[in-house]
């Protein structure tokens, strides 16, 4: 499955780039997180909780964090598993200074496997493209706050 | 007995009980102390195992234990999997209860959990740590038989499990050679999801002071599993288990096979000593309940210069999932490659079928198995080969059936076909649609731009299996024969134990039908037992529409046993020679002499009595009979369905559905009509609405009820049924299978209506299930 997608914030792209990397703004910031906890330079661990369409399940995974260039680029490689089945993929995080600020372009491609597949697959997409937006606008405003 | 019942269409005895819900399907059992099961499935189509963690589900409160393959496999029992079907150079790679080291489709079992109740069994699953490691998987058959495929079984060399064929290859190539005409299509038979209204379930109990397991299941075929569980599973002697068929809620074949679950549930129960339940989700139906059809076939057909069929070509990749369900290797060879005769006259045949392992659900009989899949190849290139001929279909077909007076009929695919008359269903079924006006009103309706589509479908259908020395020669681990015991009682009333296990056909109406005619007994004294090993003697079980005819059969030699005994205690009581008593409607009588009479009931109290048998004579009055058919039987007919396709959308309506079959003699009409009328809206799903996909990684995509179609009633047509009547000359009682009929026609009728109606458009084939979207494709990329 590809997610890919876009987002213009008012704020500073370090700023951006800073907050995108700091556990606990991103506990706040993305639905459902339980526990995000950074285990060494670039990998964070993270507990979530995650509903698709009829399924709910909490998810344990890591993050890894590679090809970083402050402040305009790194890539994530995440993978994950609960009850409800797996998610593993890449993706990558672009900021580019904007007039109105910065732009986040963002792109990955996951597999999604196990129950959540078989019972949610048309939903996957939405439900991802909805916890990315929730979490943009958080970070907005925790940006346009400041 | 004034009026017969046999063709009577008697209301069936079974259904007060369903419909007011007493029925006790195998989830409504309870026993004191009983334990729940809920079982761990892979999320991963093939993946390594490098992990598993069971402490913090067994710490959860409520769970009585957590079990692996490593305890099956420390517990000493075989824990195996078997194959019922062995076909020559086929690979046999070993299945286990639970996956030890890897996992080769979704939905495999990993772990079992057993609990206090369903709801902590269900959530001990979530508790328990597996760490996979994914594997390249690959879930089409096409694909997988290609070198370099990702491996099911990675000791194999290769994806393909058998290569099998059948036919003359060199006599069929000549044909093609010197063919005036030839056609070809590339066909894709998709892939179903049985949907059984009652998921899978098994309640099991062991009693640890006698050693013996009782175990109720969602059964077709008792003995069966006992059997399998005996031998290959669980390692317990065969008169120490007892498999229980309660009411079961429909199987379509998919409750014929021996899947892991239910040993385990019973491993499990034997382990602990409690009783045991599991009951399937919906979503874990979907996962293991054996899929259906999967085959990828390329498929030509040659004419001479006169029209008539000279030679069939067919090659086909098969999809057998994972690992081989209990009949699989049988479904796509021998009840495939030997129906592809048809209803025709075709010299030269052959067949090669690669059956190919997937990293996907295991495939198997599925109803039909097989025959749709023949029927849709052999009616597909035949309407294909009318077009190019610019033939009318009914009339190509008429030119190329093995006429009346060729029966018996051997074809060159194995089977002797006993007897037919295809022109007279097909010539019936044409008048009952008004098959002249009909393509009036198509050819009116294409000037309006309307598309009309008339598609037809003569399918020849083999089934009651038979005999066992046949079957064995062709690789049955398994007798295909019956058993029947007919005991009348004291006071005359009858009990009768058949090998036949129903679920859902409605056994205990048409066998009390059958057998209150020939003993003359009331309808309502005679009761009728069946699924369970301890009460019958043996049996192969129902599925392959073999009730009646073998099943029924063996019922009726029994009564005739019994008749016959009956007549020599009758003859000595009423001191006549037993050639001079006649049995009339439940009453012995002298020749001649009709008051001198006695009544069945009256025999069989003296015959208990045994004050006064005569000489040789033993007490009581039973029969047994274990009848093993001569040959299949062959049901036939022709259907015909009528679409109208909207070329904007894309969307395909039944309009009408016409359908006339011949299943011999019919014991009760509205049984086999609800038998047709079930089969057909399933050969209409997998037509239109039905496709189990998986993705490219061998996800199942379509999981649920929500994205795998079955056709709603509203979708279908009031069908339009009639019969022709050809008695199955080898049985007694002349009857023959209608299980599967509908569903082995449905299919081809109607993507032959929806190619039809699309003709003016050039489209020459759209694959199953014809959905909006490939209709509308097929429109945009036709050349027109």
């Amino acid at each position: 499955m590809r997610i890919n997608g876009e987002y213009v914030i008012k704020g500073a792209r370090e700023k951006v780039y800073e907050l995108l990397q700091d556990p606990d703004f991103l506990t706040k910031a993305i639905p459902g997180v339980q526990r995000l906890e950074r285990t060494g330079n670039d990998t964070y661990e993270v507990t979530m909780k995650a509903s698709v369409g009829p399924i709910s399940s909490t998810f344990t995974g890591t993050v890894q964090i590679s090809e970083q260039r402050p402040p305009e680029f790194y890539r994530l490689t995440i993978q994950g598993h609960g009850a409800a089945g797996f998610v593993r993929g890449t993706g990558t995080v672009t900021l580019v200074e904007v007039p109105e600020g910065t732009k986040i372009v963002y792109e990955g491609e996951t597999d999604v496997g196990g129950r959540i597949a078989q019972v949610g697959q048309r939903l996957i997409q939405s439900v991802a493209r909805k916890m990315i937006n929730d979490g943009l606008k958080v970070l907005e405003a925790v940006v346009s706050g400041q | 007995m004034a009026e017969k019942l046999f063709g009577s269409a008697i209301r069936r005895r079974e259904d007060p009980a369903l419909i007011t819900g007493r029925a006790k399907y195998t989830d409504d059992l309870k026993l004191p102390n009983m334990a729940y099961a809920a079982i761990l499935r892979s999320p991963h189509a093939h993946a390594r195992i490098t992990r598993i963690d069971t402490s913090k589900a067994k710490a959860l409160d409520g769970v009585v234990a957590v079990f692996t393959a490593e305890d099956v496999e420390q517990s000493g029992v075989p824990g195996q999997i078997p194959v019922g079907w062995l076909l020559p150079n086929m690979k046999m790679p070993p299945r286990s209860l639970l996956a030890k080291d890897r996992v080769r489709y979704v939905g495999e079992a990993v772990a079992v959990v057993v609990a206090e109740d369903r709801y902590t069994a269900h959530d001990a699953l979530e508790l328990i740590e597996v760490d996979y490691e994914p594997l390249p998987a690959v879930a089409d058959p096409a694909k997988a038989a290609q070198e370099g495929a990702p491996l099911v079984h990675e000791n194999e060399p290769d994806n393909i499990a058998f290569d099998w064929e059948i036919g003359d290859k060199e006599a069929t190539d000549q044909a093609f050679a010197q063919a005036a005409h030839t056609v070809s299509l590339e066909l894709v038979n998709n892939r179903l999801i049985p949907n059984a209204v009652e998921p899978r379930a098994a309640l099991a109990d062991y009693d640890p002071i006698n050693g013996k397991l009782t175990l109720w299941m969602t059964t077709q075929n008792p003995h069966i599993h006992r059997l399998l569980m005996s031998l290959a599973s669980l390692g317990l002697p065969e008169h120490k288990i007892r498999v229980i068929a309660p009411e079961v809620g429909g199987g379509f074949g998919s409750k014929i096979h021996h899947y892991p679950d239910e040993a385990i549930v019973s491993w499990c129960a034997i382990q602990l000593g409690r009783p045991v339940k599991w009951q399937a989700t919906r979503s874990e139906t979907y996962m293991t309940d054996a899929h259906g059809r999967d085959h990828v076939t390329h498929a030509e057909l040659a004419v001479d210069e006169n029209g008539k069929i000279i030679g069939l070509r067919v090659h086909t990749y098969a999809n057998m999932g994972a690992y081989y369900s209990t009949f699989a290797p049988a479904v796509p060879t021998y009840l495939y490659g030997t129906l592809l005769s048809g209803q025709y006259e075709i010299p030269n045949i052959h067949c090669r079928v690669q059956g190919i392992f997937t990293h996907t659900t295991p495939v198997d009989a599925y109803r039909g198995a097989g025959r749709p899949e023949a029927t849709f190849v052999v009616e597909r290139l035949v309407d294909a080969m009318a077009r190019k001929l610019g033939m009318d279909p009914a009339e190509f077909r008429r030119r190329n059936f093995i006429p009346p007076d060729k029966f018996p009929y051997d074809t060159p695919v194995a089977l002797q076909y006993d007897s037919g008359n295809y022109e007279g269903a097909l010539n019936k079924a044409l008048e009952a649609a008004g098959y002249e006006q009909l393509r009036k009103e198509q050819e009116e309706a294409r000037k309006q731009g309307r598309y009309i589509g008339i598609g037809l479908s003569s399918y020849i259908e083999a089934c009651g299996i038979a005999p066992s020395a046949v079957v064995g020669a062709l690789g049955a681990q398994a007798g295909l024969w019956e058993s029947a015991i007919v005991r009348v009682h004291p006071t005359g009333k009858v009990t009768v134990y058949s090998g036949s296990s129903a679920h859902g056909q409605g056994h205990k109406t048409t066998f009390a039908q059958l057998v209150s005619d020939m003993l003359g007994v009331p309808y309502d004294d005679i009761e009728i037992i069946q699924g369970d090993t301890d009460e019958v003697q043996y049996g192969w079980g129902t599925y392959g529409s073999r009730s009646a005819a073998v099943g029924g059969s063996a019922i009726a030699v029994s009564a005739q046993k019994v008749i016959e005994k009956g007549r020599k205690i009758a003859a000595h009581l009423l001191e006549a020679a037993e050639d001079d008593v006649a049995f009339e409607a439940g009453k012995y009588y002298v020749k001649g002499a009709p008051d001198k009479s006695l009544t069945i009931q009256e025999v069989a109290l003296q015959a208990y009595l045994a004050h006064n048998l005569p000489p040789g004579i033993e007490p009581a009055l039973e029969a047994v009979s274990f009848y093993d058919p001569a040959n299949f039987t062959f049901p036939f007919g022709t259907h015909i369905a009528v679409v109208e396709v909207d070329p904007d959308s894309g969307e395909v309506k039944l309009l009408r559905y016409v359908a006339v079959d011949d299943c011999g003699k019919v014991i009760n009409p509205m049984i086999v009509e609800g038998q047709i009328h079930g089969g057909i809206a399933q050969g209409v799903g997998q037509a239109l609405y039905e496709g189990a996909v998986y993705d490219e990684n061998g996800n199942l995509v379509t999981g649920t009820l929500l994205d795998y179609a079955v056709p709603k009633a509203r979708f279908l047509p009031s069908f339009e049924l009639d019969r022709t009547v050809t008695p199955c000359p080898h049985n007694p009682l002349g009857v023959k299978g209608v299980g599967e009929a509908g569903t082995i026609a449905a299919s081809a009728a109607v993507v032959n209506a929806v190619v039809d109606a699309l003709a003016p458009f050039g489209v020459e084939h759209i694959d199953m299930p014809v959905t909006p979207e490939k209709v509308w494709r097929a429109i945009q990329g036709a050349g027109k």
